[in-house]
């Protein structure tokens, strides 16, 4: 069961993909590489191809985006013109948002084949893997909060491209509540219940507005989701947020 | 079932129950009401808030009342953004972190920024104590919004030592580097109206808080003449 499902790569697909090497040949020509490169990389991640976008990501040369400007080597600051800056941007976030699914794939897999040995736990044995298992959760979440962050800031300063724009929110409504679900879902099954509740401030926040890019019913089904945290809580003897009774 | 939820001993569990019920509306209310009962933890409060919220958009075709609720909503919570914006030393300077702090009142917060656990305040703790006075109640009898801004003034003077600057190679040079008149500055930059938050420089002077500065000659004039160069620019 996986909570995103991925669609396919077809013959098309894949002379799309294909397309890109004809940009990546000439180094001058980066700049123009990565936009089609991330028009169609959104594409895909809009029609859930996952791995058709990890094909096309594939295809840029790691750091590409610097190689064209050797300033930015250098002094890690130059100033860009609004339409590179956002390439780039785009390009680190769907870097991120892909990172953040292998995640939890990754995750997801460990979860499950690290169950029918639960009763091994006690043992000494598995305590590395134990540690090893909470430091990956950790660097999902922060990869998860990371891209988040990016993906506010970059739907800023592009007023120009509408159809972009367009895309852009588009693909907000898309990516982040599953992402969302799938945050609640590690941390109500890894029992951190409470922080499941603190989802709630995240979503909520006037920094982030999140809650914007939830469609009512889905705002209604996470709810329902946070009360099983909550009812789940009441079990452990604190009150509904994780709180010792007063 | 749902009214015994209601009883205030059980009202913190009602609203699981209004979730699964799908009354988001009934939710929303009781969440809210909950949050402005609690003291303890802000953490928590602001949770509470948070989760009002959502259930505040979870609602089908909401009334009138409910946007006005996530108005409401959005103000304390805004509050709690000052609170935990707080500096750390401070934070610290009272024995708790931000997890385990207790909701602290308006005035609470300002007497933290500007008081002398906040050892390094700059002029945007001093913005921020001024953008806090919109959360006092301005009807309730006890506090006097004049005094905490005349209170928020006299710390911002007292960050500097104006002896120093008094000096007579070029007072009004070195007037620009302290911390009353880097406020004033940037009040004046934001376009606060600083008729409403700068008190009258009589009533300054007149601040006991000032101790032996009130006294001051050199003091007096640098203050006077820094209003005067104020109502020059007020007045074109």
């Amino acid at each position: 069961m996986q909570l995103l499902q991925q669609t396919a790569t077809t013959d098309e697909d894949r002379s799309k993909i294909n397309a890109i090497d004809w940009l990546v040949f000439d180094p001058s020509q980066r700049a123009e590489a990565l936009k089609q490169a991330n028009a169609i990389m959104r594409m895909f991640v809009g029609t859930r191809k996952l791995s058709a976008a990890r094909d096309v990501f594939n295809k840029l040369p790691a750091g590409s985006y610097r190689s064209h400007h050797p300033q930015l080597e250098k002094t890690g600051n130059v100033d860009l013109c609004a339409e590179d800056e956002n390439a780039i941007r785009e390009y680190l976030c769907v870097k991120a948002y892909l990172d953040a699914n292998d995640g939890f794939n990754d995750w997801f897999e460990h979860y499950h084949d690290m169950k029918p040995e639960k009763p091994a736990m006690a043992t000494g044995a598995n305590f590395t893997e134990r540690v090893a298992f909470e430091h990956r959760q950790k660097q999902y979440e922060n990869e998860l909060e990371r891209w988040r962050h990016t993906l506010m800031m970059q739907t800023k300063d592009c007023e120009r491209d509408m159809t972009r724009m367009h895309q852009m929110r588009l693909l907000r409504q898309l990516c982040l509540p599953p992402l969302c679900f799938l945050l609640h879902t590690i941390l109500h099954s890894t029992e951190q219940l409470n922080k499941c509740l603190q989802l709630a401030d995240v979503i909520a926040s006037e920094q982030y507005k999140l809650y914007q890019v939830f469609q009512r019913a889905e705002l209604q089904k996470f709810l329902q989701k946070l009360r099983e945290s909550s009812i789940a809580l009441l079990d452990t003897g604190c009150d509904a947020l994780g709180y010792k009774f007063e | 079932l749902g009214r015994f939820l209601q009883t205030s001993e059980n009202q913190h569990l009602s609203w699981l129950h209004d979730v699964n019920a799908g009354d988001f509306f009934q939710a929303q209310s009781t969440l809210q009401s909950l949050a402005a009962e609690h003291r303890t933890f802000v953490a928590k409060k602001k949770t509470l808030l948070s989760l009002s919220k959502l259930a505040a958009y979870a609602v089908e075709d909401p009334p009138e009342s409910v946007h006005s609720n996530i108005e409401a909503i959005n103000r304390e919570l805004d509050l709690i953004l000052h609170q935990e914006q707080l500096p750390q030393d401070v934070v610290e300077g009272l024995g708790t972190d931000i997890d385990n702090m207790r909701v602290l009142s308006a005035k609470e917060i300002i007497d933290l920024y500007v008081g002398e656990f906040n050892v390094d305040a700059n002029e945007f703790d001093f913005m921020k104590a001024l953008d806090l006075l919109q959360f006092i109640n301005k009807e309730d009898e006890d506090v006097d919004c004049e005094d905490i801004l005349t209170h928020i003034w006299c710390c911002a003077i007292l960050k500097d030592d104006w002896s120093e600057i008094s000096r007579p190679d070029d007072p009004f040079e070195n007037c620009k580097d302290t911390v009353f008149f880097k406020t004033l500055e940037m009040a004046y930059m934001d376009g606060l109206d600083l008729t409403q938050c700068l008190p009258a420089v009589d009533r300054l002077l007149a601040a006991e808080e000032l101790g032996s500065l009130r006294d001051q000659v050199s003091f007096q004039f640098l203050l006077r003449a820094g209003y005067e160069h104020l109502e020059q620019i007020f007045d074109k």
